[in-house]
């Protein structure tokens, strides 16, 4: 059977996802956060420079 | 004095392009071949695509960045190499066809020393009967120029939502071949904050259609983290942001046919479906360019230059095995060409040696397989390396030392954009070590303390810095070398 000879069908197999979990309010606050964000980006940043350095490149 | 040749000016080649001239005296020319007038930093592509940045934002002009550093630049697309020289001269050469300076059309034939080929993706886009801004029905964001198409459909789409009508909107793969599947990711959530944003996200179905088996197989089999003193997958990471923006991801899929309102695609159990759009995102399989090469006798030897996806081959292992035989050691180290020590091939005109992601086949022998990402920071590294390489083998002789520079042992950091805005945007910024996973090193292939992906506006911000950093370093403006890859 190839691929042309299979019906097409109109309904789509969306992936469930009903077992992802969900950010609480504490999280979704947190990833708003300017405060908290800054340091995370500090902290990112640094851990991007400190690959840098280790690889030579 | 040596001529150095660098076909492509993307990420890979223009970095090229400036380390050498850094590297060497002006005694030796570096000479640029690009079929675009334009340097465009591709990964903003996005942010044109759903109208948040202008094209002028992510392009700018590389005539006069050349001519201030001494590069040649020829406005040119590659057409053929000459590796052997041929009848008139032994060096190697490349004849290219202009395609602006004011010789449309005209051919010539450059030689060279050295030759890297940088010339990136041939954007297939008829691999898929329909797929493509050429054929009318769907939109890329692949060029500034696809993204500003992109974001004035989406616009309309968005309009016609705020008149009160439904739209169906799908963002993903128009293959089940593609690679980049980041890109798509983060244009699904960079739509998703539109839609939002205009207060119509009600009216919208968004489906995101992938070819990844997987949510969060990004074309690297996915990725195991360390977080929070658990481990966590990729998969159960992305699927958290997919079920909180409500996108309907649809797995493992080729499209076969997209018409002005409908895509026909197959999923991995054979199932044929007819998914109806208003708007569809679809990205294009890659291939190389379509070069041929020459031996000195003028035979074609195309084949044994690149592989038959168009892609240079390098000093990979690309023996036929299955795929759970490959390893690590089948990567390319130097990127010198096969048979060839002048030739090299960085950035994504390199053939991978195989899949990173599992290949995998439908009941009806379709191949849905994502093919290796080679992102912005590899590309970079590989270009600094190679051009370290040639500047050696100038300055040292031609039995310097190759260097070195493995996707096995790189790092790549990825910020996929989840939304623009300075206090409400956000980004899924992810730290893979290395790339291409090797577990004989690795039980997980990666290294987990390294290996990390945190969500929030942390991420959209360093996105945003990046643009503006590597913007800055392709200008070539003052402490440029000092920005890394
Ligand atoms: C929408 C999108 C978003 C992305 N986002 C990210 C991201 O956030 N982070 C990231 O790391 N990577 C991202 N990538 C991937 C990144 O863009 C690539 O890794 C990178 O562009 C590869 O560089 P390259 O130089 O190999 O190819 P390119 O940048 O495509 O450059 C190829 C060059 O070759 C030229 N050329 C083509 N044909 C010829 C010819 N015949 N002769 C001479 N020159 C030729 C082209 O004009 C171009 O100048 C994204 C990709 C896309 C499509």
């Amino acid at each position: 059977m190839t691929e042309q000879n299979v019906p097409a069908t109109a309904v789509q197999p969306v992936f469930d996802l009903s077992g992802a979990p969900m950010p609480n309010v504490r999280t979704l606050q947190a990833r708003y956060n300017p405060f908290s964000q800054f340091f995370k980006l500090v902290g990112f940043m640094l851990n991007i420079m400190k690959l840098v350095i280790r690889s030579g490149h | 004095m040596a001529d150095v040749v660098i076909l492509g000016a993307g990420i890979a080649g223009h970095t090229a392009a400036l380390h050498l001239r850094r590297m060497l005296g002006r005694n030796h020319t570096v000479t640029v071949v690009s079929p675009n007038a334009n340097w465009n930093w591709i990964p903003s592509n996005i942010w044109v695509g759903v109208g948040r940045m202008a094209k002028e934002q992510v392009v700018f002009p590389l005539a006069p960045i050349y001519r201030r550093k001494g590069i040649q630049h020829r406005q040119a697309k590659a057409v053929a190499i000459y590796p052997e020289g041929d009848a008139d001269d032994s060096r190697g050469a490349v004849e290219v066809e202009y395609t602006g300076q004011n010789k449309v059309g005209q051919t010539e034939k450059i030689r060279y020393d050295y030759l890297i080929n940088a010339t990136g993706p041939k954007l297939k886009f008829e691999a898929t009967e329909g797929l493509g801004p050429d054929a009318g029905n769907t939109v890329s964001v692949c060029t500034a120029d696809h993204a500003r198409e992109a974001a004035e459909k989406l616009a309309a789409s968005i309009a016609k939502m705020k008149d009160g009508q439904p739209q169906t909107l799908v963002v993903g793969t128009g293959h089940g071949t593609c690679t980049c599947e980041g890109a798509a990711f983060e244009y699904t959530f960079n739509v998703d904050h539109e839609l939002r944003a205009a207060g119509v996200r009600d009216k919208a179905t968004l489906y995101y259609l992938t070819n990844e088996a997987a949510l969060g197989d990004f074309g690297v089999g996915g990725m195991t983290f360390n977080q929070n003193g658990f481990e966590t997958s990729s998969e159960l990471w992305t699927s958290s942001l997919f079920r909180e923006r409500e996108v309907k991801p649809i797995l493992g899929t080729h499209p076969h046919k997209i018409t002005a309102d409908a895509i026909t695609y197959e999923t991995l159990d054979g199932e044929m479906h007819e998914l109806p759009y208003d708007f569809a995102m679809l990205l294009p399989p890659f291939g190389g360019h379509p070069i041929k090469a020459f031996n000195g006798a003028g035979e074609d030897i195309t084949d044994k230059v690149f592989a038959p996806s168009g892609f240079m081959k390098v000093d990979a292992d690309y023996t036929a095995k299955p795929y759970e035989e490959w390893s690590a050691a089948d990567w390319p180290q130097t990127y010198q060409s096969v048979g060839y020590d002048n030739i090299w091939a960085i950035g994504i005109a390199f053939a991978p040696p195989h899949q990173i992601s599992k290949p995998r086949k439908t009941p009806n022998g379709t191949m849905i397989a994502p093919a290796p990402p080679r992102t912005g920071m590899p590309s970079g590294i590989m270009a600094k390396v190679v051009a370290g390489t040639i500047a050696d083998r100038i300055k040292v002789g031609p039995k310097a030392h190759a260097h070195h520079a493995s996707m096995t042992e790189m790092t790549a950091v990825c910020v996929a954009s989840a939304g623009n805005g300075l206090f409400d945007g956000s980004a899924a910024a992810m730290v893979m070590s290395p790339v291409v996973p090797d577990f004989n090193k690795y039980p997980a292939g990666r290294d987990m303390k390294e290996t990390r992906g945190e969500i929030g506006l942390f991420g959209h911000w360093t996105k945003y810095i990046l643009h503006f950093l590597f913007i800055y370093k392709a200008k070539a403006l003052p402490g440029w070398s000092l920005i890394p890859e």
